[in-house]
């Protein structure tokens, strides 16, 4: 289980994170949003190990700050926001997932290639396994970088906006896929989203950041209970319903 | 195109190419005259051309291994060992000691060498406290280039006799090479390619960026020193015995990256086969094509290599743009 106590991050003369504490339940799909700028995507490279925070990040009983690289990475897959799209093919790709297991030579064994196959079918990806990566549609390239980090086999996987910048309908199959992925392959997702109204379709929890502090963090139906969203972001809440279904939305005020 | 198809058509054009290197100059030797290993055939054989040849193929395996690793660490296609310091800190080490110890001529080449890892160290250096990223190494490779350039340049203007000497260190050339002069850079280049080898496969992950590679379990500055280090030890060993080959670290990287594609495992082994290949080419030519007189190996590189170079950019360009 991933926990994050009394994080704060000061960069320069501004504090990005201020006294930020949560834990991650396993097994779950959390989204974590907030505004432009509240700290969201400073929060994963804390985990990440790539800013001097002061707090403690753990995982199980391990202090992510103590353990190497790639120990951390063995329970850990972060997808960063951007990444560049490299001249190599998808299943070359996937296989860099591999990195944390791999020996000195760095050279795949068949377990490795294994793993590699049942990424990509994980991810609806197969088909694209000898494609070039900087041949791909923008949620093709979702599709095979999921399969690398699922390659990574760790529990816990961290997902910086993985559906900027990608069409409504692969946005919904994208985070359909997680859902999926969570319950087949007992995943425990964190996933940064924009669109409020996905991240309340699709979240199990949701952690609220706002000015670089915590303003929720809990289920879903508590952050709607008790109207967390439509104030820290200024919205007016709608609910439709379709059928058996209630679809909740938000619009700006 | 499969590796193994690459390898099979790489490694006998070297050996040709070595072949051709030592059957061919201004007195051409068949191969049975170098077989028999006798009179003016073996005093030509291993006092000119074998060192020669050895020099060409261990210029072309450090040059093009120090290439691939600087461009891989920096991402950026136009990182080479000219440009990222480590010529200018070889030739600011030659200029000096041309300057303030004229006698210490056959300590050029421990100079040059020193001078090259010296500036390799002092970019590292400065790159640490700036945070090592992939653009703060270039931009201090370049200023650390101008700044060494610009000593050059005044301490070059002091004596013409200077100037002389130093422009035939610049130029780049195997001429005059002796055995002797190459085992130590030999191990050392020897060494760099194995150590680059070996950190081969943590290169693969950097082409994601630095965040991503972190995320896989890579400690990205760490690797980034390593590899810059072995770059360095590579491109200083062969300035101690070549001079400053210019194109090299820059365009053989390319020619292999149009071969294998960008993972440096492949393009790591494929570039040392095509820079040694080139080389060794390039020398041949420069010795056979205005016979008896020579035109050196770095001139003949710069004449072949940048109209190839910007074939390469021409083709990458309208890839891209389809």
């Amino acid at each position: 289980m991933l926990e994050i106590k009394n994080l704060s991050l000061r960069l320069g003369h501004r504090q990005v994170l201020e006294d930020v504490s949560f834990q991650l339940r396993p097994h779950r799909l959390t989204v974590l949003v907030g505004r432009n700028g509240s700290g969201k995507s400073t929060l994963l490279n804390c985990v990440n190990q790539q800013l001097p925070y002061t707090g403690i990040i753990t995982e199980g009983e391990k202090n992510l700050a103590l353990i190497p690289a790639r120990e951390r990475a063995k329970s850990i897959a972060i997808l960063p926001q951007t990444l560049p799209s490299p001249h190599i093919t998808v299943r070359e790709l996937a296989g860099l997932g591999r990195n944390p297991w791999l020996d000195f030579t760095g050279r795949l064994t068949d377990t490795d290639k294994q793993a590699v196959e049942a990424a990509l079918r994980d991810a609806d990806a197969a088909e694209l396994a000898e494609r070039y990566v900087d041949t791909l549609s923008g949620g093709e390239k979702q599709r095979v970088l999921l399969a690398m980090i699922l390659a990574q086999n760790t529990p816990i996987a961290l997902l910086d906006e993985p559906t900027a910048h990608l069409d409504l309908s692969y946005e919904a199959a994208f985070l359909e896929l997680l859902r999926k992925l969570k319950k087949e392959r007992k995943k425990t997702f964190l996933v940064i989203l924009h669109d409020l109204n996905l991240a309340v379709r699709y979240a199990d929890d949701l952690i609220v950041l706002d000015g670089g502090k915590i303003r929720f963090a809990g289920t879903k139906e508590a952050c709607l209970e008790q109207g967390v969203l439509e104030e820290t972001f200024s919205l007016r809440r709608f609910t439709l319903r379709d059928g058996a279904e209630e679809r909740i939305f938000f619009t700006a005020e | 195109m499969k590796l193994r198809r690459i390898y099979m058509i790489l490694l006998p054009l070297l050996m040709l190419t070595m072949a051709a290197g030592l059957c061919f100059g201004s007195a051409p030797l068949s191969l049975s005259e170098l077989a028999a290993l006798k009179g003016t055939a073996r005093t030509i054989l291993f006092g000119i051309r074998l060192p020669r040849v050895l020099a060409g193929a261990l210029a072309g395996v450090g040059l093009s291994t120090a290439g691939v690793l600087l461009q891989t660490v920096t991402a950026n296609d136009l990182a080479s060992p000219n440009i990222i310091g480590i010529n200018s800190g070889a030739g600011l080490a030659v200029i000096l000691m041309l300057t303030f110890a004229p006698g210490a001529g056959t300590w050029l080449p421990l100079g040059a060498f020193c001078g090259a890892f010296g500036a390799a160290l002092v970019i590292l250096a400065a790159g640490s406290r700036l945070g090592s990223s992939r653009s703060g190494i270039l931009l201090i490779g370049i200023a650390i280039t101008t700044l060494f350039n610009a000593v050059i340049s005044f301490l070059s203007l002091l004596d013409e006799g200077i100037l002389a000497q130093y422009n035939h260190f610049t130029v780049g050339s195997l001429r005059a090479i002796r055995l002797g002069e190459l085992p130590v850079p030999g191990i050392v280049i020897l060494a760099g390619f194995c150590a680059a080898l070996a950190l081969s496969g943590r290169l693969n992950v950097l082409c994601l960026g630095d965040a991503a590679a972190a995320a896989l379990g890579i400690r990205v500055k760490g690797l980034r020193v390593a590899a810059m280090a072995c770059a360095a030890a590579c491109a200083a060993a062969v300035v101690s015995f070549a001079g400053l080959l210019g194109f090299v670290g820059l365009v053989v990287p390319h020619i292999a990256r149009a071969l294998v594609g960008e993972r440096p495992g492949k393009l790591i082994p494929v570039s040392a086969l095509v820079g040694g290949i080139l080389v060794i080419l390039a020398d041949l030519l420069g010795r056979t094509l205005f016979a008896p007189s020579e035109l050196p190996v770095g001139i003949l590189m710069s004449l072949i290599g940048a109209p190839y170079f910007l074939i390469l950019l021409v083709r990458r360009k309208h890839h891209a743009g389809n």
